[in-house]
Protein backbone atom coordinates (compact mmCIF):
# COMPACT_ATOMS: atom_id res chain seq x y z
CA UNK A 1 0.00 0.00 0.00
CA UNK A 2 1.66 3.26 -1.07
CA UNK A 3 1.90 6.24 1.00
CA UNK A 4 -1.78 8.09 1.58
CA UNK A 5 -1.48 11.78 2.05
CA UNK A 6 -2.68 13.42 3.60
CA UNK A 7 -6.04 12.88 5.61
CA UNK A 8 -5.98 8.80 5.46
CA UNK A 9 -2.46 8.93 6.50
CA UNK A 10 -3.68 10.11 9.41
CA UNK A 11 -6.52 8.71 9.91
CA UNK A 12 -4.73 5.23 9.84
CA UNK A 13 -2.74 6.38 12.83
CA UNK A 14 -5.57 7.27 15.05
CA UNK A 15 -5.88 10.76 14.69
CA UNK A 16 -7.80 13.18 14.53
CA UNK A 17 -6.93 15.93 12.42
CA UNK A 18 -5.52 19.25 13.89
CA UNK A 19 -3.12 21.65 14.77
CA UNK A 20 -1.55 21.18 17.86
CA UNK A 21 -3.95 22.86 20.65
CA UNK A 22 -3.83 26.36 21.09
CA UNK A 23 -0.18 27.02 19.39
CA UNK A 24 -0.10 30.38 18.19
CA UNK A 25 1.34 30.04 14.52
CA UNK A 26 2.10 32.96 12.37
CA UNK A 27 2.34 33.42 8.86
CA UNK A 28 3.55 36.43 6.52
CA UNK A 29 1.84 36.77 3.27
CA UNK A 30 3.82 38.68 0.06
CA UNK A 31 1.19 39.42 -1.90
CA UNK A 32 1.33 40.66 -5.44
CA UNK A 33 -2.22 42.15 -7.02
CA UNK A 34 -2.66 43.33 -10.27
CA UNK A 35 -5.91 44.79 -11.75
CA UNK A 36 -7.80 45.86 -14.89
CA UNK A 37 -11.48 47.43 -14.58
CA UNK A 38 -13.75 48.85 -17.44
CA UNK A 39 -17.23 50.19 -17.06
CA UNK A 40 -18.61 50.09 -20.78
CA UNK A 41 -20.89 52.64 -21.43
CA UNK A 42 -20.09 54.57 -18.30
CA UNK A 43 -19.41 58.44 -18.29
CA UNK A 44 -15.94 59.26 -18.91
CA UNK A 45 -15.57 60.89 -15.45
CA UNK A 46 -16.09 57.74 -14.33
CA UNK A 47 -14.08 55.56 -16.78
CA UNK A 48 -11.47 58.14 -15.62
CA UNK A 49 -11.51 57.17 -12.19
CA UNK A 50 -11.49 53.68 -12.47
CA UNK A 51 -8.55 53.96 -14.78
CA UNK A 52 -6.80 55.53 -11.91
CA UNK A 53 -8.29 53.94 -9.01
CA UNK A 54 -9.18 50.58 -10.52
CA UNK A 55 -5.91 49.69 -12.03
CA UNK A 56 -3.25 49.00 -9.89
CA UNK A 57 -0.31 46.67 -9.34
CA UNK A 58 0.33 46.88 -6.08
CA UNK A 59 2.40 44.98 -3.45
CA UNK A 60 1.18 44.05 0.16
CA UNK A 61 2.37 42.09 2.73
CA UNK A 62 0.81 40.68 5.91
CA UNK A 63 1.80 39.16 9.02
CA UNK A 64 -0.71 37.07 10.61
CA UNK A 65 -1.04 34.69 13.19
CA UNK A 66 -3.31 32.03 13.88
CA UNK A 67 -4.70 30.38 17.20
CA UNK A 68 -7.17 27.34 17.93
CA UNK A 69 -9.49 28.73 20.29
CA UNK A 70 -12.55 26.58 19.92
CA UNK A 71 -12.71 22.50 19.90
CA UNK A 72 -15.89 21.73 18.37
CA UNK A 73 -18.33 18.56 19.02
CA UNK A 74 -18.03 17.92 15.28
CA UNK A 75 -14.70 17.94 15.75
CA UNK A 76 -14.07 21.34 13.27
CA UNK A 77 -11.61 23.77 15.05
CA UNK A 78 -12.74 27.35 15.69
CA UNK A 79 -9.08 29.46 14.67
CA UNK A 80 -8.68 33.07 15.26
CA UNK A 81 -6.67 34.35 12.80
CA UNK A 82 -5.34 37.88 13.42
CA UNK A 83 -3.85 40.50 10.71
CA UNK A 84 -1.29 41.71 13.02
CA UNK A 85 0.56 43.73 9.98
CA UNK A 86 -1.02 44.73 6.51
CA UNK A 87 0.72 47.30 4.51
CA UNK A 88 0.97 48.16 1.52
CA UNK A 89 3.94 49.41 -0.81
CA UNK A 90 2.82 52.87 -1.83
CA UNK A 91 4.59 55.98 -3.44
CA UNK A 92 5.38 57.26 -0.16
CA UNK A 93 6.52 54.02 1.36
CA UNK A 94 4.83 50.96 3.41
CA UNK A 95 1.26 52.06 4.25
CA UNK A 96 -0.45 50.92 6.87
CA UNK A 97 -3.81 49.36 5.89
CA UNK A 98 -6.99 49.17 8.18
CA UNK A 99 -6.83 45.68 8.21
CA UNK A 100 -4.12 45.72 10.53
CA UNK A 101 -5.43 44.80 13.86
CA UNK A 102 -8.28 43.36 12.89
CA UNK A 103 -9.62 39.36 13.52
CA UNK A 104 -11.80 36.59 12.48
CA UNK A 105 -12.84 33.41 13.55
CA UNK A 106 -12.42 30.95 10.97
CA UNK A 107 -13.74 27.50 11.44
CA UNK A 108 -12.87 24.65 9.52
CA UNK A 109 -12.22 20.86 9.78
CA UNK A 110 -8.05 19.43 10.55
CA UNK A 111 -7.86 18.79 6.71
CA UNK A 112 -8.33 22.41 5.83
CA UNK A 113 -11.87 22.26 5.07
CA UNK A 114 -13.65 25.53 5.78
CA UNK A 115 -17.06 25.73 6.99
CA UNK A 116 -17.55 29.68 8.24
CA UNK A 117 -15.87 33.10 9.14
CA UNK A 118 -16.91 34.82 11.78
CA UNK A 119 -16.33 38.61 11.87
CA UNK A 120 -16.41 39.02 7.74
CA UNK A 121 -18.24 42.32 8.49
CA UNK A 122 -14.67 43.35 10.05
CA UNK A 123 -12.56 42.71 6.78
CA UNK A 124 -15.00 43.84 3.98
CA UNK A 125 -15.63 47.29 2.34
CA UNK A 126 -13.85 50.16 0.67
CA UNK A 127 -10.81 50.34 2.76
CA UNK A 128 -10.06 46.74 3.87
CA UNK A 129 -11.16 45.07 0.69
CA UNK A 130 -11.32 41.64 2.52
CA UNK A 131 -13.65 40.77 -0.09
CA UNK A 132 -11.54 41.18 -2.54
CA UNK A 133 -8.47 38.82 -0.57
CA UNK A 134 -11.24 36.45 0.06
CA UNK A 135 -8.41 34.02 -1.32
CA UNK A 136 -6.61 33.95 1.70
CA UNK A 137 -8.52 31.39 3.26
CA UNK A 138 -8.10 28.82 1.10
CA UNK A 139 -4.47 29.84 0.95
CA UNK A 140 -4.27 29.81 5.05
CA UNK A 141 -6.57 26.81 4.73
CA UNK A 142 -5.75 24.31 2.08
CA UNK A 143 -7.94 21.19 1.64
CA UNK A 144 -5.99 18.56 -0.68
CA UNK A 145 -7.79 15.44 -0.58
CA UNK A 146 -5.85 11.97 -0.13
CA UNK A 147 -3.23 11.10 -2.72
CA UNK A 148 -0.36 8.57 -3.05
CA UNK A 149 2.92 9.39 -4.25
CA UNK A 150 2.62 10.53 -7.94
CA UNK A 151 -1.27 10.41 -7.45
CA UNK A 152 -3.77 12.86 -8.79
CA UNK A 153 -7.23 13.64 -7.20
CA UNK A 154 -9.83 16.52 -7.74
CA UNK A 155 -11.45 18.35 -4.83
CA UNK A 156 -13.89 20.89 -4.79
CA UNK A 157 -13.40 23.55 -1.98
CA UNK A 158 -15.67 26.19 -1.09
CA UNK A 159 -15.63 28.98 1.25
CA UNK A 160 -17.90 31.48 2.21
CA UNK A 161 -17.47 35.12 3.66
CA UNK A 162 -20.64 35.82 4.95
CA UNK A 163 -20.95 39.53 6.27
CA UNK A 164 -25.10 39.30 7.23
CA UNK A 165 -27.67 37.66 5.80
CA UNK A 166 -28.19 39.39 2.10
CA UNK A 167 -24.38 40.55 1.60
CA UNK A 168 -21.52 38.11 1.40
CA UNK A 169 -20.25 35.99 -1.27
CA UNK A 170 -18.90 32.52 -1.56
CA UNK A 171 -15.54 31.02 -3.42
CA UNK A 172 -15.08 28.06 -4.67
CA UNK A 173 -11.53 26.10 -5.94
CA UNK A 174 -12.27 22.75 -8.21
CA UNK A 175 -9.03 21.98 -8.96
CA UNK A 176 -6.97 18.74 -9.39
CA UNK A 177 -4.05 17.76 -7.17
CA UNK A 178 -0.79 15.86 -7.08
CA UNK A 179 1.45 15.10 -4.62
CA UNK A 180 4.78 16.23 -5.39
CA UNK A 181 6.54 14.29 -2.54
CA UNK A 182 8.25 15.29 0.86
CA UNK A 183 11.00 15.90 2.50
CA UNK A 184 12.31 15.88 6.02
CA UNK A 185 13.22 19.15 6.99
CA UNK A 186 14.63 19.63 10.57
CA UNK A 187 13.06 16.79 12.07
CA UNK A 188 9.93 17.32 10.41
CA UNK A 189 8.48 15.69 7.64
CA UNK A 190 6.92 18.32 4.97
CA UNK A 191 4.61 17.16 2.25
CA UNK A 192 4.37 18.99 -0.99
CA UNK A 193 1.77 19.21 -3.01
CA UNK A 194 0.03 20.99 -6.13
CA UNK A 195 -2.87 21.93 -7.92
CA UNK A 196 -4.67 23.65 -10.41
CA UNK A 197 -8.29 24.30 -11.67
CA UNK A 198 -11.14 26.94 -11.82
CA UNK A 199 -12.20 29.41 -9.27
CA UNK A 200 -15.10 30.89 -9.71
CA UNK A 201 -17.01 33.74 -6.77
CA UNK A 202 -20.69 34.65 -6.06
CA UNK A 203 -21.65 37.10 -4.23
CA UNK A 204 -24.11 39.98 -3.56
CA UNK A 205 -25.00 42.72 -1.71
CA UNK A 206 -28.44 43.53 -1.41
CA UNK A 207 -27.84 45.66 1.76
CA UNK A 208 -26.01 48.48 0.09
CA UNK A 209 -27.85 51.35 -1.46
CA UNK A 210 -27.59 50.42 -5.08
CA UNK A 211 -27.97 46.25 -4.31
CA UNK A 212 -25.26 44.63 -6.21
CA UNK A 213 -23.77 41.38 -7.53
CA UNK A 214 -20.73 39.57 -8.66
CA UNK A 215 -19.82 36.92 -10.51
CA UNK A 216 -15.87 35.90 -10.85
CA UNK A 217 -14.36 33.06 -13.21
CA UNK A 218 -10.75 32.43 -13.31
CA UNK A 219 -8.15 29.81 -12.53
CA UNK A 220 -5.67 29.03 -9.48
CA UNK A 221 -2.44 27.19 -9.21
CA UNK A 222 -0.30 26.98 -6.04
CA UNK A 223 2.32 24.46 -4.39
CA UNK A 224 1.48 23.65 -1.01
CA UNK A 225 4.06 22.57 1.68
CA UNK A 226 2.24 20.67 5.05
CA UNK A 227 3.41 19.12 7.74
CA UNK A 228 2.40 15.28 8.85
CA UNK A 229 -0.76 16.68 11.17
CA UNK A 230 -1.63 19.28 7.62
CA UNK A 231 -0.12 22.57 9.52
CA UNK A 232 0.56 24.98 6.61
CA UNK A 233 4.03 25.32 6.20
CA UNK A 234 4.37 27.48 2.99
CA UNK A 235 1.49 28.36 0.10
CA UNK A 236 3.06 29.41 -3.79
CA UNK A 237 0.16 30.95 -5.21
CA UNK A 238 -1.21 32.72 -8.91
CA UNK A 239 -4.65 33.19 -8.85
CA UNK A 240 -6.94 35.24 -11.56
CA UNK A 241 -10.20 35.90 -12.18
CA UNK A 242 -12.12 38.14 -14.05
CA UNK A 243 -15.27 39.90 -11.41
CA UNK A 244 -18.62 41.43 -13.18
CA UNK A 245 -20.25 43.26 -10.87
CA UNK A 246 -24.09 44.34 -11.90
CA UNK A 247 -26.15 46.29 -10.87
CA UNK A 248 -29.61 46.15 -10.49
CA UNK A 249 -31.90 45.97 -13.05
CA UNK A 250 -33.27 49.29 -14.07
CA UNK A 251 -36.27 50.62 -16.38
CA UNK A 252 -36.07 48.32 -19.38
CA UNK A 253 -34.67 45.55 -17.73
CA UNK A 254 -30.76 46.56 -18.30
CA UNK A 255 -28.57 45.84 -15.44
CA UNK A 256 -25.23 47.87 -15.53
CA UNK A 257 -22.19 45.83 -15.61
CA UNK A 258 -18.19 46.88 -14.08
CA UNK A 259 -15.17 44.47 -15.31
CA UNK A 260 -12.35 43.44 -13.35
CA UNK A 261 -9.61 41.65 -14.25
CA UNK A 262 -7.85 40.30 -10.65
CA UNK A 263 -4.61 38.65 -10.97
CA UNK A 264 -2.71 37.45 -7.34
CA UNK A 265 0.30 36.23 -7.02
CA UNK A 266 2.68 35.71 -3.85
CA UNK A 267 3.84 33.14 -1.42
CA UNK A 268 2.52 32.45 2.19
CA UNK A 269 4.37 31.12 4.67
CA UNK A 270 5.18 30.06 7.96
CA UNK A 271 7.32 32.05 10.07
CA UNK A 272 9.61 30.17 12.54
CA UNK B 1 -24.76 32.89 19.67
CA UNK B 2 -26.12 36.26 20.40
CA UNK B 3 -24.49 38.87 21.78
CA UNK B 4 -25.64 39.93 25.50
CA UNK B 5 -24.84 42.92 27.23
CA UNK B 6 -25.10 41.37 30.31
CA UNK B 7 -22.46 38.70 29.52
CA UNK B 8 -20.01 41.20 28.36
CA UNK B 9 -17.59 42.77 30.67
CA UNK B 10 -14.78 44.82 30.33
CA UNK B 11 -12.23 45.70 32.26
CA UNK B 12 -9.08 47.31 31.48
CA UNK B 13 -6.12 48.64 33.07
CA UNK B 14 -2.43 49.66 32.49
CA UNK B 15 -0.06 47.51 31.43
CA UNK B 16 2.76 45.72 33.40
CA UNK B 17 5.42 46.44 31.85
CA UNK B 18 6.04 49.16 29.96
CA UNK B 19 8.81 49.09 26.64
CA UNK B 20 11.05 52.52 25.79
CA UNK B 21 9.64 53.99 22.33
CA UNK B 22 11.29 56.12 19.92
CA UNK B 23 10.68 59.44 20.82
CA UNK B 24 10.39 59.31 24.55
CA UNK B 25 6.99 58.24 24.65
CA UNK B 26 6.47 55.31 26.71
CA UNK B 27 4.01 52.59 25.32
CA UNK B 28 2.79 49.59 26.59
CA UNK B 29 3.78 46.67 25.49
CA UNK B 30 1.09 44.25 24.26
CA UNK B 31 2.96 41.11 24.67
CA UNK B 32 2.81 42.30 28.51
CA UNK B 33 -0.53 42.63 28.30
CA UNK B 34 -2.69 39.84 29.81
CA UNK B 35 -6.28 38.88 28.31
CA UNK B 36 -8.08 37.00 30.65
CA UNK B 37 -10.47 35.01 29.51
CA UNK B 38 -13.69 33.97 31.62
CA UNK B 39 -14.05 30.45 31.83
CA UNK B 40 -17.41 28.33 30.68
CA UNK B 41 -18.25 31.10 28.24
CA UNK B 42 -18.93 29.38 24.91
CA UNK B 43 -16.96 30.34 22.07
CA UNK B 44 -15.05 32.81 23.86
CA UNK B 45 -11.77 34.07 22.28
CA UNK B 46 -10.11 37.84 23.00
CA UNK B 47 -7.26 39.02 21.08
CA UNK B 48 -5.17 42.06 22.24
CA UNK B 49 -4.88 44.31 19.27
CA UNK B 50 -1.60 46.31 18.37
CA UNK B 51 -1.25 49.69 19.81
CA UNK B 52 -1.65 52.85 17.25
CA UNK B 53 -0.21 56.34 18.43
CA UNK B 54 -1.87 59.49 17.23
CA UNK B 55 -1.30 62.84 19.30
CA UNK B 56 -1.74 62.38 22.87
CA UNK B 57 -4.07 59.34 22.17
CA UNK B 58 -2.89 55.49 22.06
CA UNK B 59 -5.53 53.53 20.94
CA UNK B 60 -5.94 49.59 21.50
CA UNK B 61 -8.35 47.68 19.44
CA UNK B 62 -9.57 44.17 20.93
CA UNK B 63 -11.86 41.81 19.66
CA UNK B 64 -14.58 40.18 20.84
CA UNK B 65 -16.09 36.80 19.67
CA UNK B 66 -19.75 36.33 19.47
CA UNK B 67 -20.67 35.84 23.46
CA UNK B 68 -17.44 36.57 24.49
CA UNK B 69 -16.14 38.19 28.14
CA UNK B 70 -13.15 39.53 28.07
CA UNK B 71 -10.96 40.88 30.67
CA UNK B 72 -7.31 43.13 29.96
CA UNK B 73 -6.24 43.32 33.41
CA UNK B 74 -4.00 46.04 34.72
CA UNK B 75 -4.72 47.36 38.01
CA UNK B 76 -3.73 50.90 38.55
CA UNK B 77 -6.46 51.94 36.29
CA UNK B 78 -9.09 49.62 37.04
CA UNK B 79 -11.60 52.49 38.34
CA UNK B 80 -11.45 54.96 35.71
CA UNK B 81 -12.10 52.25 32.90
CA UNK B 82 -14.38 51.05 35.11
CA UNK B 83 -16.82 53.86 34.42
CA UNK B 84 -16.27 53.12 30.23
CA UNK B 85 -17.89 49.93 30.98
CA UNK B 86 -21.28 51.38 30.58
CA UNK B 87 -20.28 52.73 27.18
CA UNK B 88 -18.64 49.79 26.11
CA UNK B 89 -21.83 47.60 26.81
CA UNK B 90 -24.18 49.76 25.06
CA UNK B 91 -21.96 50.02 21.81
CA UNK B 92 -21.41 46.08 21.63
CA UNK B 93 -25.10 46.09 22.18
CA UNK B 94 -24.98 48.06 18.89
CA UNK B 95 -23.54 45.41 17.30
CA UNK B 96 -25.18 44.90 13.69
CA UNK B 97 -24.87 41.18 13.57
CA UNK B 98 -25.45 38.55 16.57
CA UNK B 99 -23.02 36.48 14.72
CA UNK B 100 -20.30 38.14 14.19
CA UNK B 101 -17.27 39.29 16.46
CA UNK B 102 -17.59 42.96 18.00
CA UNK B 103 -14.23 44.93 17.92
CA UNK B 104 -13.86 47.83 20.83
CA UNK B 105 -11.33 50.33 20.36
CA UNK B 106 -9.96 51.89 23.66
CA UNK B 107 -8.37 54.90 23.35
CA UNK B 108 -5.63 56.23 26.16
CA UNK B 109 -4.76 59.35 26.77
CA UNK B 110 -0.78 60.15 27.32
CA UNK B 111 0.66 62.90 29.56
CA UNK B 112 3.95 63.38 30.17
CA UNK B 113 4.82 60.48 28.07
CA UNK B 114 3.04 57.51 30.05
CA UNK B 115 0.11 55.77 29.37
CA UNK B 116 -2.86 56.94 30.90
CA UNK B 117 -6.50 56.27 31.90
CA UNK B 118 -8.66 55.49 28.86
CA UNK B 119 -10.60 58.41 26.69
CA UNK B 120 -13.10 56.37 25.33
CA UNK B 121 -14.20 52.91 24.31
CA UNK B 122 -16.09 52.29 21.58
CA UNK B 123 -17.24 49.63 19.17
CA UNK B 124 -15.12 49.77 16.01
CA UNK B 125 -18.11 49.48 13.73
CA UNK B 126 -17.57 47.83 10.15
CA UNK B 127 -17.86 50.19 7.07
CA UNK B 128 -20.12 49.60 4.39
CA UNK B 129 -20.30 46.62 2.54
CA UNK B 130 -18.51 45.43 -0.10
CA UNK B 131 -17.56 46.94 -3.23
CA UNK B 132 -16.42 43.86 -5.10
CA UNK B 133 -14.21 45.77 -7.45
CA UNK B 134 -10.53 46.18 -6.35
CA UNK B 135 -9.25 50.13 -5.80
CA UNK B 136 -5.41 51.54 -5.11
CA UNK B 137 -4.60 50.80 -1.34
CA UNK B 138 -2.18 53.22 -2.02
CA UNK B 139 -4.65 56.51 -2.75
CA UNK B 140 -6.52 58.27 -0.66
CA UNK B 141 -9.52 56.76 1.83
CA UNK B 142 -11.41 60.01 0.53
CA UNK B 143 -10.64 59.09 -3.41
CA UNK B 144 -11.56 55.79 -2.86
CA UNK B 145 -14.43 56.07 -1.04
CA UNK B 146 -15.67 59.21 -4.07
CA UNK B 147 -15.40 56.52 -6.41
CA UNK B 148 -17.59 53.72 -4.48
CA UNK B 149 -20.19 56.20 -4.44
CA UNK B 150 -19.84 56.90 -8.47
CA UNK B 151 -20.16 53.40 -8.86
CA UNK B 152 -23.12 52.57 -6.63
CA UNK B 153 -24.69 55.70 -8.72
CA UNK B 154 -23.63 54.43 -12.31
CA UNK B 155 -25.12 50.82 -11.19
CA UNK B 156 -28.34 52.46 -9.90
CA UNK B 157 -29.13 54.02 -12.94
CA UNK B 158 -28.38 57.28 -11.05
CA UNK B 159 -26.10 58.84 -13.82
CA UNK B 160 -26.84 59.72 -17.18
CA UNK B 161 -25.76 57.10 -19.72
CA UNK B 162 -24.21 59.55 -22.38
CA UNK B 163 -25.95 60.86 -25.09
CA UNK B 164 -23.51 62.45 -27.15
CA UNK B 165 -20.23 60.81 -27.64
CA UNK B 166 -18.48 64.63 -26.39
CA UNK B 167 -15.04 64.81 -27.07
CA UNK B 168 -13.30 66.25 -23.53
CA UNK B 169 -10.98 68.40 -25.94
CA UNK B 170 -12.64 70.46 -28.78
CA UNK B 171 -10.17 70.63 -31.92
CA UNK B 172 -9.87 74.20 -33.40
CA UNK B 173 -12.66 75.29 -35.09
CA UNK B 174 -14.43 72.16 -34.45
Amino acid sequence: MGLLFPAALLAACGGRLSAPEGELRRYALSLQVETEAEAPGAPEALRQELDRLGDTAEALELRLSMQRVIQHRDGSEGVLVRFEAAEVEAASGALALPLQGRTALLRRFGDGEILQLDGAAHLVGTHRQGEILDLLWPLLSPHPPDLSPGEEARRTARWPLRVADEQGQRGLLEATWRYLGSERVDGERIHHVAYSGRWETLGSDRLAPTPRGVRGEGEAAGEVWLTDSLELVAHDFDWWREAVLRGPALEGGERRELRQRQAFTGRLERLP
Amino acid sequence: MRLHSASLLLLVASPAVASEPAAGLRYPDPSAWTVELARGVPGLQACLGGGEAAGEAVTWRLSVAPGGEIRVLAPEARDSLLTCQREALEALRLAPHDEVAAEVEVVFAVRAGEVQAPLSVELALPEPGPLFLKLSLGAEPDDRRALQEAVDAWLGGDLPEPTVDEPLVHSPGG
